[in-house]
């Protein structure tokens, strides 16, 4: 395989070794077993084409994920946000109604204080029939009362009145600290419950001096002393009538001149918050949300957490009050104020996970799972068409890789073909050329003995002997060109086959006057070759040499050992002082019948059996003009071949 | 020392190139164009040498070797063959034959070459 580099185009790992050699940037070889340097480059390029095609599915799954994740967070917050609004709409209505409920309470409180200012005296029967409508109407109102105050020097009359309208045994009570009823001790100042609707379940109440709880006493002289409405907070029932929890509007009544305004009393509601709240959200569903309430004195002081359930309201203490507390934490929540007389109701709506089931949407995980499905079919795709594009550009080089094989094993193959035919063709023509040559020889050989020869004839006989001696050196350069031997390779020592041919030429460049200079290394390692063979390479390489130099010129022979990738050579150098080879000879050189020598000087074959040894060797030959002028020829065998 | 020396080649023109140089020796030369012809010849006239050319139409050089050493194994036959041919020369030396000769347009050396064969050859004979 004839091979011309381009400039600088000889694979620099090929120059290990070289003393200077291919420094000129041009140069050519034929080279057997030819790897060729991209071949061992393409690891890299491809591994990085391959990440770059492939970077663009990645790049894609990329986006896919990112903006289904992004719409995923956008979605859910959406979601949140919508729950939020949800639970802000049911639980707004559900506060305004608990508000309404209280505010109903508070006015027919009211009104009853209404009913005490304007006239001083209001009869039990009026009473009566005044709150008579109001009862009717709201089922959370547990009793009516009018309390009002009575000096220690009015009790007895208040309490003969009562037993005259018929309350046997009428008495102002106070309850012991075991809950127990006992006729009221002395004191300066009572506040007991004397008119009460409705009497039924209510009768422990009626008579009660609510000045006998220390606590109902403060609330009573803030609500007198503030002239306004005040609340108690929610207790624990004190009736007898059921359980749940209970709270009482206290309203001063306060009865102006003559000659001056006088505090009268209390106008008291009494209510049960289970139904208060029950009533009020009549007709609203829950629908998941659970409602806290917090009751806690406008000013300071301690607050109690309740939760209205189903069954009815629960006071929160304690570890359970802590575990309501984590869970409202942890969730979605809508707060707000109830306005009630002289305390704070804070209402908690809390979505509990089933308002949360029932409202979600879900439309975020959707999105998920459809963006994540979206990209995964789409990386998919992309990387299973890009694979396969990877893998058709790869089918197809390795398509064209195979060509090429195949289309180098045909040639060689009829290379090989021809050169047996051309060898056949080479002997018989030699023979048939050297018989009648040899007679030739013999006849002139005979002639040029006689005697008396003239002189002009001999010189003529002599010419035809010397043409005769041509065609024999043609023929057996043919010869040996066309008959390529198998080598008969052995481990040698490649110095010692230079020293012995350098012996044989020895004589003939001194009779030229050529200096013949060797520079041999040290301690090659041995190479599997025939040394006949070789010895042919060197002689036609320094006859090349010789006849390229002329006169008075020098031929140097080198041995080294480089190092190239993939093991070990030895190398063979000749170099010449020369003029150097013609680039444009340079494709030429091993050539059969190739020569720039003189007509008859040469029949070309030298150097193309030079190419065929080597060849047939697994080595390397070519040719690269020395920086310094003159023609460099370089044979290289490689140790592992042998 | 040798005197007749039998030319074996199917060329004409050898063999008489052959006899003028042998001759100018003072050799007696006969001359066979074929094996078959070389074998009769050599039964009949019994020759010191046999130059016998390897190359040939019909039983070629080393038959004829063969055939000849078969008939005497004394037989003194030099090969001479227009082209060389290391296989050939190592068969034909294995056959027994005395010495292979490649013919050159170099006839000093040629010359020499069979001269010091022959001259081997009677050497052997006294």
């Amino acid at each position: 395989m004839l091979r011309a580099k381009e400039a600088g185009g000889r694979p620099s790992n090929k120059e290990e070794g070289l003393a200077g050699g291919g420094a000129m940037g041009w140069g050519w070889r034929r080279q057997v077993n030819q790897k060729d340097g991209t071949d061992r480059a393409k690891g890299g390029p491809r591994l990085k084409e391959t990440a770059r095609k492939y970077l663009v599915v990645w790049l894609a799954v990329a986006v896919g994920l990112v903006s289904t994740l992004f719409l995923f967070k956008a979605l859910r917050q959406w979601g949140w946000d919508r729950l939020q609004d949800e639970l802000e709409r049911q639980s707004q209505s559900q506060a305004a109604a608990l508000q309404r409920g209280l505010d109903q309470n508070r006015e027919v409180v009211r009104s009853i204080a209404g009913l005490f200012s304007a006239s001083y005296q209001v009869e039990r029967d009026e009473f009566r029939s005044f709150v008579h409508g109001a009862l009717t109407t709201h089922g959370d109102i547990q009793a009516l009362q009018w309390v009002p105050r009575v000096r220690d020097l009015e009790r007895s009359s208040y309490e003969e009145a009562a037993q005259r309208e018929g309350l046997d045994g009428f008495h102002f009570t106070e309850r012991t600290d075991e809950g127990k009823l006992r006729k009221a001790g002395w004191r300066r100042e009572y506040f007991p419950v004397y008119y009460q609707e409705p009497r039924q379940g209510n009768e422990r109440l009626l008579g009660l001096d609510m000045a006998s709880d220390p606590a109902l006493l403060e609330t009573l002289r803030r609500a007198r002393d503030e002239r306004e409405m005040v609340s108690t907070p929610w207790v624990p029932s004190f009736s007898d009538k059921g359980q749940g929890y209970r709270f009482l509007l206290f309203q001063p009544v306060f009865r102006s001149g003559p000659p001056f305004e006088t505090f009268g009393g209390f106008a008291v509601g009494l209510y049960k918050v289970g139904a208060m709240v029950e009533e009020s959200l009549e007709g609203l569903e829950l629908g998941g949300v659970e409602i806290y309430i917090y009751d806690e004195p406008a000013s300071e002081g301690p607050r109690a957490l309740y939760r209205i359930e189903p069954s009815g309201v629960r006071r929160l203490e304690g570890e359970a009050q802590k575990v309501a507390e984590a869970e409202i934490a942890s969730g979605l929540n809508w707060r707000t104020a109830l306005e009630v007389p002289g305390r704070r109701w804070e209402l908690l709506f809390h979505g509990s996970p089933s308002f949360i089931a029932a409202e979600k949407r879900w439309r975020e995980w959707e999105a998920l799972a459809a963006g994540l499905f979206l990209t995964g079919a789409l990386g998919a795709y992309l990387f299973t068409s890009t694979r396969r594009a990877a893998e058709l550009a790869r089918a197809n080089l390795e398509l064209k890789e195979a060509y090429e094989n195949l289309k180098r094993a045909q040639s060689s193959a009829i290379a090989a073909e021809k050169l047996a035919a051309v060898g056949r063709l080479t002997a018989g023509v030699s023979h048939e050329i050297m018989n009648p040559l040899f007679a030739i020889s013999a006849h002139i050989h005979s002639l040029l003995k006689e005697p008396h020869l003239p002189e002009d004839v001999a010189a003529d006989l002599a010419e035809v002997q010397q043409q005769a001696k041509r065609i024999e050196k043609i023929s057996q350069d043919l010869l040996s060109f066309s008959r390529r031997r198998k080598p008969q390779r052995a481990p040698l020592d490649l110095n010692q086959v230079v020293e012995k041919t350098l012996d044989l030429v020895r004589h003939d460049l001194s009779v030229r006057k050529i200096a013949l200079e060797k520079e041999l290394a040290e301690g090659l390692p041995a190479v599997l070759a025939d040394s006949d063979q070789l010895s042919q390479v060197i002689i036609n390489l320094i006859t090349n040499a010789r006849d390229a130099v002329g006169e008075d010129g020098r031929v140097e022979v080198r041995t080294a050992l480089v190092k190239v990738d993939g093991g070990g050579s030895v190398e063979l150098r000749v170099e010449d002082s020369g003029p150097g080879i013609d680039p444009a000879h340079m494709g030429e050189l091993f050539e059969p019948f190739f020569t720039t020598k003189a007509e008859g000087q040469g029949t070309g074959l030298g150097l193309a059996i030079c190419h065929g040894i080597v060849e047939t060797h697994g080595g390397e030959i070519w040719a690269e003009n020395a920086p310094g002028g003159g023609a460099v020829f370089i044979v290289r065998l490689n140790l592992e071949e042998g | 020392m040798a005197e007749r020396i039998l030319v074996v080649d199917d060329e004409s023109f050898v063999r008489k190139a052959l006899r003028k140089i042998l001759e100018a020796k003072g050799f007696g030369v006969s001359e066979a164009a074929t094996g078959d012809e070389a074998v009769a010849s050599y039964k009949k006239e019994r020759p010191d040498v046999v130059i016998l050319d390897v190359r040939m139409p019909g039983k070629d050089g080393l038959e004829t070797l063969r055939e000849l050493r078969g008939h005497d194994p004394d037989a003194s036959v030099i090969m001479l063959t227009a082209v060389h041919d290391e296989d050939a020369a190592r068969e034909a030396l294995e056959a027994g034959a005395f010495e292979y000769i490649t013919k050159s347009t170099d006839l000093d050396y040629l010359e020499m070459a069979l001269m010091t064969k022959i001259a081997m050859v009677g050497g052997e004979d006294e």
